[in-house]
């Protein structure tokens, strides 16, 4: 029962945070882009060059494996325990005193992640299904769909879901390195486990499902060849080859029930990692207590120090000397690709973009807005400016550091402004984006994750995105269009946040 | 120097009536706001900080209302929040000195002012550990090494000694009354041996009304009755 209790008190808390109805809409909106047509000109899953098709059976196998492919990528970081969170609140504390065995306050935790990224696949997957209805009409088979689309994405959202809360209780409060291990982690596993396994034999860690239905497909059209997920572009005279999708046998089911076994043990596994008596912030700062104070130590103080109204300027220029003092290897990051940008500019402009696309998710996370406590922001809302300012202060600080490095771009190569500038805009739509739902919605891991994703379709798929906000394929009009837009949204969205606040 | 708030109201969501309709003056001193939990005096600090928009009502500063234009009163204002906080990245020294710029002082004596400061309340040994590894205890004395290190007109402090031992306390004591004629000083606390160290007077707060308001001489009388408690004199 307290076990019970515990998930459903963590996922009545995660389920009310704005961020996580942006995750849902987000993640599903991507979904739809998961089932192409038959007149795009793209697929998401081939066999050496030759896309597949096939019904609603196909539809569900298709996108259950690139939604929890993509999926489980960045909810390793938006489905964690929050164990890392309530140690940075000081409300692990409580929950440490609590007369709850070890074992249930990390299961009942990873319950809740689990139970998260069940909704999310099953919104994924009504929005998908609607669109399919719609699309196909009476052909459509919803049973099939979903049936496919559940057995291959819900497991792996459990395991995404189990490694999430291991990586949140081991490092979580390293968040540099979360990031990091996670994504190289989540790549490697995915590698090592799925397309690399035999093509007729179900890989018991197979966690993204990908073995089940390369054999699944193996069997059925006797053809051993391995498939490849992601969204791909057809060559010129390859002809489709038609598939009805999992059946499924019996073995599959099993392959994928053995998924959800696994995370349950990793559950166990991570309980036992869990250091219940030594909280982070307790450690760290028990050290060494402070010096005695003598009653006569005031005399040392002379008179304080008087200072001058700040102007918006003269604040940025400060915020600024402060976090490049804080943050030199990013500044020298920076300054490296201020000077890349200016000899690659015309040779190397897509890679140029690409990782210049990389610097706000890294300076972002210097600012330590997102989980920064109430009185902070009441100490700085008491200065010049409120919060308003304070807050239009350091994005305008953000603005100036991802986006100098890009100006060697035009630098480098001056006959070709408009990528430069379609590049710059693209870097304040992330910006935006960024800054509203990590700063101000507090839901720093998930702004990352999407961006981080995001950045991986537009810089190395095959496929045009939708909106290719950075200029890297082609600046359109609907560039421009879609970054000034993104802006002006988000400062609306921003400033009737703050104002909410207070 | 003088600060006024006339007709102050707070309603929050659901009705709520946090403040309502209040009016007091404030000069030159410490005045000590006294009051059970939910009477309304971190909403009135709150709002004095403008941190917190009133419905209705104005916090007069100087001839300006603060209600409306709030930076007229934060350029001379310090607010040190319940349980003060800071980047747990920043080390003390550098949190300090990053709170001063943004005030306008100049860099130098931005530096100078916050070690002098933190060696006052015992960190100056810890000036350069990141503020993640700190204490409550030793968050609290960085409150008062903040407080220590501006030359501001109005400080609002929010429960300031909670979790200070004997000592610190001392300090603070000392460090407000040394600083309390120059400046307009508002004390919330529920701490009896505080206020009747610090404050000038007493001003008692009840579901968002004041209840009274009185000079240090009738603190322990008003202390008993806002509290409901029998004191010995």
């Amino acid at each position: 029962m307290k076990l019970l209790s515990i998930a459903a008190g963590e996922l009545r808390q995660r389920l009310r945070e704005p961020g996580f109805l942006i995750l849902l809409v987000a993640l599903a909106t991507g979904t739809t882009y998961l089932v192409p047509a038959p007149t795009d000109s793209y697929s998401t899953l081939s066999l050496a060059g030759n896309s597949l098709y096939g019904g609603s059976a196909y539809a569900g196998t298709s996108a259950g494996l690139d939604f929890a492919v993509f999926a489980g990528w960045f909810c390793i970081f938006a489905l964690n325990g929050g164990f890392a969170r309530d140690d940075r609140t000081r409300l692990s504390e409580l929950f440490r005193a609590q007369p709850v065995a070890t074992i249930a306050l990390v299961a009942g935790r990873t319950l809740a992640s689990w139970a998260l990224g069940a909704i999310l696949v099953i919104g994924a997957m009504v929005l998908l299904g609607v669109t399919l209805a719609f699309r196909e009409g009476s052909h459509f088979e919803p049973f099939a769909y979903a049936r496919n689309f559940s057995l291959i994405a819900f497991p792996t959202m459990c395991f995404a879901a189990s490694i999430a809360v291991l990586l949140d209780i081991t490092i979580g409060r390293f968040r540099g390195l979360l990031v990091t291990a996670g994504l190289i982690g989540y790549i490697l596993l995915l590698s090592l486990t799925g397309p690399a396994s035999s093509t007729t034999t179900r890989s018991p860690l197979d966690f993204s499902g990908f073995s089940t239905v390369q054999a699944e497909f193996s069997h059925d059209t006797g053809n051993p060849a391995a498939l490849s997920a992601g969204l791909m572009v057809e060559p010129p005279g390859k002809k489709p080859i038609y598939w009805y999708g999992l059946k499924p046998e019996a073995a599959t089911v099993l392959q994928r029930a053995s998924i959800i076994g696994l995370s349950a043990i990793l559950v166990v596994l991570t309980s036992l990692l869990y250091r219940r008596r030594t909280s982070t912030i307790v450690r760290a700062a028990s050290v060494r207590g402070a010096r005695p104070i003598a009653a006569s130590s005031l005399d040392t103080i002379q008179t304080p120090p008087s200072g001058r109204a700040l102007g918006f300027v003269a604040r940025v220029a400060t915020e600024l000397v402060f976090r490049i003092r804080r943050n030199p290897i990013r500044a020298a990051a920076g300054l490296a690709l201020f000077v890349f940008a200016i000899l690659g500019a015309k040779l190397a402009h897509h890679w140029v973009v690409t990782v210049a696309m990389l610097l706000p998710l890294w300076w972002v996370r210097a600012f330590d807005e997102s989980l920064r406590p109430k009185s902070l922001d009441e100490t700085l809302g008491a200065f010049p400016g409120g919060r308003v300012g304070e807050n239009a202060t350091k994005i305008a600080v953000l603005v100036i550091l991802c986006v100098l490095p890009l100006l060697g771009l035009a630098i480098g190569n001056p006959s070709d402004p408009a990528t430069c500038v379609a590049a710059v805009l693209g870097i304040g739509a992330e910006l935006a984006w960024l800054t509203t739902v990590s700063w101000l919605l507090r839901a720093e891991l998930l702004a990352l994750g999407v961006a981080a994703l995001w950045w991986y379709v537009i810089g190395f798929n095959e496929v045009p995105p939708p909106v290719d906000y950075a200029g890297l394929w082609n600046v359109t009009n609907a560039t421009y269009v879609a970054d000034v837009a993104f802006v002006v949204v988000a400062f609306f969205t921003g400033r009737l946040l703050l104002l909410r606040r207070g | 120097m003088e600060l006024q708030i006339r007709g102050l109201r707070k309603v929050f969501g659901g009705g709520k009536v946090a403040l309502d309709g209040i009016d007091l003056q404030f000069t030159a001193g410490v005045t000590g706001l006294v009051g059970p939990n939910g009477s309304g005096k971190t909403t009135l600090l709150r709002l004095l900080a403008t941190t917190l928009a009133p419905n209705a009502g104005q916090i007069v500063w100087n001839g300006i209302d603060a209600a409306k234009h709030p930076d007229a009163l934060r350029r001379d204002l310090l607010y040190v929040p319940q349980n003060f906080a800071g980047y747990p990245s920043f080390s003390a020294q550098e949190f300090l000195e990053y709170l001063a710029r943004l005030r306008g002082v100049a860099s130098a004596a931005a530096r100078k002012a916050a070690t002098d400061a933190l060696e006052v309340v015992g960190l100056g040994d810890d000036r350069k550990r990141r503020l993640g590894a700190f204490t409550p205890g030793m968050m609290q004395r960085l409150s008062i090494a903040y407080a220590l290190q501006t030359d501001a007109k109005v400080v609002l402090l929010d429960e300031p000694t909670a979790g200070l031992d004997p000592g610190a306390r001392r300090l603070f004591s000392n460090a407000i009354r040394k600083t309390a004629g120059e400046r307009i000083t508002i004390l919330c606390t529920h701490i009896l041996e505080d206020l009747e160290a610090l404050a000038d007077r007493i001003v008692a707060l009840r579901a968002g009304k004041v209840a009274e308001e009185v000079s240090r001489d009738e603190l322990r009388r008003v202390y008993a009755d806002v509290f409901e408690l029998e004191m010995a004199s």
